[in-house]
């Protein structure tokens, strides 16, 4: 059956005649891999890699205006935005409001997740779909329907202040609280799937052997459970948080003018400005930050918790 | 494996190569040579233009009546002034739109950058009738007129007792705190009402400093600045009063059912256009120059006045339901603006606003 198995690149390399066996197992089995990825290869490839890869070579550009045929390379596009404290306020603020966004998530989602978890298949099948679906929803469509809700002296307001519960508009729309629960919303079932996931992952007989020996159903919760779920918790943070980083609608529409997030300042250097370059390099600090913070979050917990990341 | 790699690698570069900034080719000097035999054939044009109520117009009525008359199919591409300068650039070697209509300062922008094709006057038949005072110059040919003015909720004025606006100052007050919808300087109207600012206080084109501080003091009283003008219409049904926009947004506030007027301040009002531009290089030149001499014409002029845009040729008069909140009178304090000027300073002082105004909302608004 092997010898049949070769591949005519393979009779003609003389030096995959003299591996052994095993090896030449295993590059088959890398090739066949290869193979099958080779369209999602090819896909990402050409429509991501290739353009993110120009936009990086934009980003090395100095010009003003939108002809880049006399301009000059330099590294100014970034110097400019850690020398200025408007970006570098914009920065903080879009790490502000996706760190809330999370622990909002956070908050609300794991128990839901619990939830998904203790009951049966047939209501865990329910579940998923209702926390699934506010994604069937188009997000511009979402958002609008809180702005509407939301916009000054809208329906919440009125309905509030008829009720007596406050007595002047809650002003939710346009700061930073507005936009934090437009993220949270959005991103909640993230947050929900992969926690659930780490939790149906538990053995149940852990849980019966704590129970067993005398824990508090709490006590076996923050001992043996949160703990065990603890990587589906660092996954749905690091979810939320690089989409809360890097999202548009939701701050344009919540935050406008008032929340100026990293990913508003690209659009409106690159749509209203023309700046094209130095918008591509906002949007590779803006890459690089969301990378940074999450590979340092995820190490520090896998460090501490190193039982459960094994 | 390592084939595989430099395969890759080498197919990453080439990509890349063709990302690159080519030079316009050859083949395009070649095309413009046998422009004439392409034309002859030109089945269909591609227009880019605002959505909303001109994409409705354009693709639902004109460009069927168009078809009709000249056998040639109407391509829509809607956004805003900016995305579709944005797109043009970007297919400046190789156009796919025909025709690109874009606000008056944005056109300017265009044709420095190189994006227009100069109109024959010949070739636009009601280009006489044409109200001089829309016109930029020979690139583009304004389609759909409008000012940006102030427009105030009549009832909310009524009730509270204020006295109506007659200047751009007017609309620092504390009485509007909270209850303003003012556009952000990112928008055409909001840098109107920008620069409106400035020349009300003794500044101008030359001089932003004075609408920067009367600016601040705006903001102060405002919840926010309004990016687009699909976000004040919700806010102006429930409760804003006063509003600086495009004059066919706020008769659009009005066929929304909110009790609003027009009002040009005493400094004046900039009659601007959505003018229409011949794409650089397209292969439908004569196509494209059809369709713009259709948009003048009486006929299609009389139903871009019905959706509430001035129209710009000279016989032609607003409906009565719109001219009562949006028209003007002989004497008002309607400009021309200097669109070339504004092209130059607008994104320097653009990002000076956004820097230095936009921080200051909402700072005397009651939390």
């Amino acid at each position: 059956m092997e010898n049949l198995g070769y591949s005519p690149d393979q009779k003609m390399s003389p030096n995959l005649k003299l591996a052994s066996k095993s090896k030449v197992k295993e590059l088959r089995k890398y090739t066949a891999a290869l193979l099958l990825l080779a369209p999602l290869l090819l896909f990402i490839l050409a429509f991501f890699v290739v353009p993110m890869l120009y936009v990086f070579y934009l980003s090395f550009i100095e010009v003003e205006g939108l002809d880049i045929s006399n301009a000059s390379y330099s590294i100014g596009n970034y110097l400019t935005f850690f020398s200025d404290s408007y970006f570098l306020r914009s920065l903080w603020m879009t790490m502000k409001v996706s760190i809330y966004a999370v622990i909002i998530a956070l908050i609300l989602g794991y128990p839901i997740a619990l939830t998904m978890a203790k009951s049966s298949a047939k209501v865990r099948g329910y579940l998923t779909l209702l926390v699934a679906s506010p994604l069937l929803i188009s997000v511009v469509v979402r958002n609008f329907g809180w702005y509407l809700l939301l916009v000054p002296n809208g329906v919440v307001d009125q309905f509030l202040m008829k009720l007596g519960i406050i007595d002047s508009p809650l002003k939710l729309l346009f700061s930073v609280e507005g936009v934090v629960i437009g993220l949270a919303n959005s991103f909640l079932p993230f947050m929900v799937l992969s926690i659930a996931t780490s939790l149906y992952n538990i053995d149940p007989s852990l849980e019966k052997a704590s129970s067993i020996l005398g824990a508090s159903p709490l006590k076996t919760f923050l001992t043996v459970t949160l703990p065990l779920s603890l990587p589906g918790v660092v996954a749905g943070i690091v979810l939320v948080f690089s989409m809360s980083m890097s999202s548009y609608v939701t701050p344009a529409l919540m935050g406008g003018a008032n929340v100026p997030v990293l990913p508003i300042v690209i659009y409106e250097q690159i749509n209203t400005l023309f700046r094209w370059t130095f918008g591509s390099a906002i949007s590779y600090i803006l890459l690089g930050v969301t990378l940074i913070s999450v590979t340092i979050f995820s190490r520090i917990f896998e460090r501490k918790f190193k039982e459960v990341f094994r | 494996m390592k084939r595989m790699f430099s395969v890759i690698i080498l197919l990453m570069v080439m990509m890349l190569a063709a990302c690159g900034v080519p030079n316009p080719s050859k083949e395009t000097s070649k095309q413009s040579g046998t422009k004439s035999d392409s034309q002859a054939e030109t089945k269909e044009i591609t227009i880019a233009a605002n959505g909303g109520k001109i994409e409705k117009l354009i693709r639902d009525e004109l460009a069927p009546k168009f078809k009709e008359k000249y056998g040639i199919t109407i391509n829509f591409v809607a956004g805003s002034s900016n995305e579709i300068l944005t797109k043009v650039q970007l297919q400046k070697n190789n156009p796919q739109i025909d025709i690109a209509m874009y606000d008056s300062p944005v056109a300017v922008r265009a044709e420095e950058e190189g994006l227009t094709e100069a109109i024959a006057k010949e070739n636009i038949k009601g280009f006489e009738n044409i109200d001089e005072r829309y016109l930029i110059d020979e690139h583009s040919v304004p389609v759909l007129g409008y000012s940006v003015a102030v427009g105030y909720n009549t009832d909310i004025f009524k009730e509270k007792g204020w006295k109506a606006i007659s200047s751009w100052n007017d609309l620092i007050s504390s009485d509007y705190k909270g209850m303003t919808a003012f556009p952000d300087v990112s928008s055409n109207s909001g840098f109107t009402m920008f620069l409106s600012l400035a020349k009300a206080n003794g500044g101008g084109l030359d001089n932003m400093q004075p609408g920067m501080d009367k600016g601040k003091e705006l903001a102060a009283y405002s919840d926010t600045f309004y990016k687009n003008s699909t976000q004040i219409q919700p806010a102006m049904q429930q409760g804003a009063a006063v509003t600086v926009q495009a004059s066919y947004t706020i008769a659009g506030l009005s066929d929304a059912g909110v009790p609003v007027q027009m009002v040009i301040p005493k400094e004046g009002a900039p009659l601007q256009a959505i003018v229409a531009t011949v794409v650089k290089n397209t292969k439908n030149k004569k196509a494209a120059e059809d369709f713009i001499d259709f948009m003048v014409t009486g006929d299609s002029q009389k139903r871009i006045a019905e959706i509430a845009f001035y129209p710009v040729v000279k016989d032609v008069k607003l409906p009565e339901k719109y001219d009562s909140i949006i028209g003007f009178k002989e004497n008002d304090p309607v400009y021309k603006p200097d669109f070339a000027g504004i092209a130059k300073i607008q994104p320097e002082w653009t990002e000076k606003w956004t820097k230095e105004v936009t921080p200051e909302l909402g700072k005397k608004v009651k939390k």
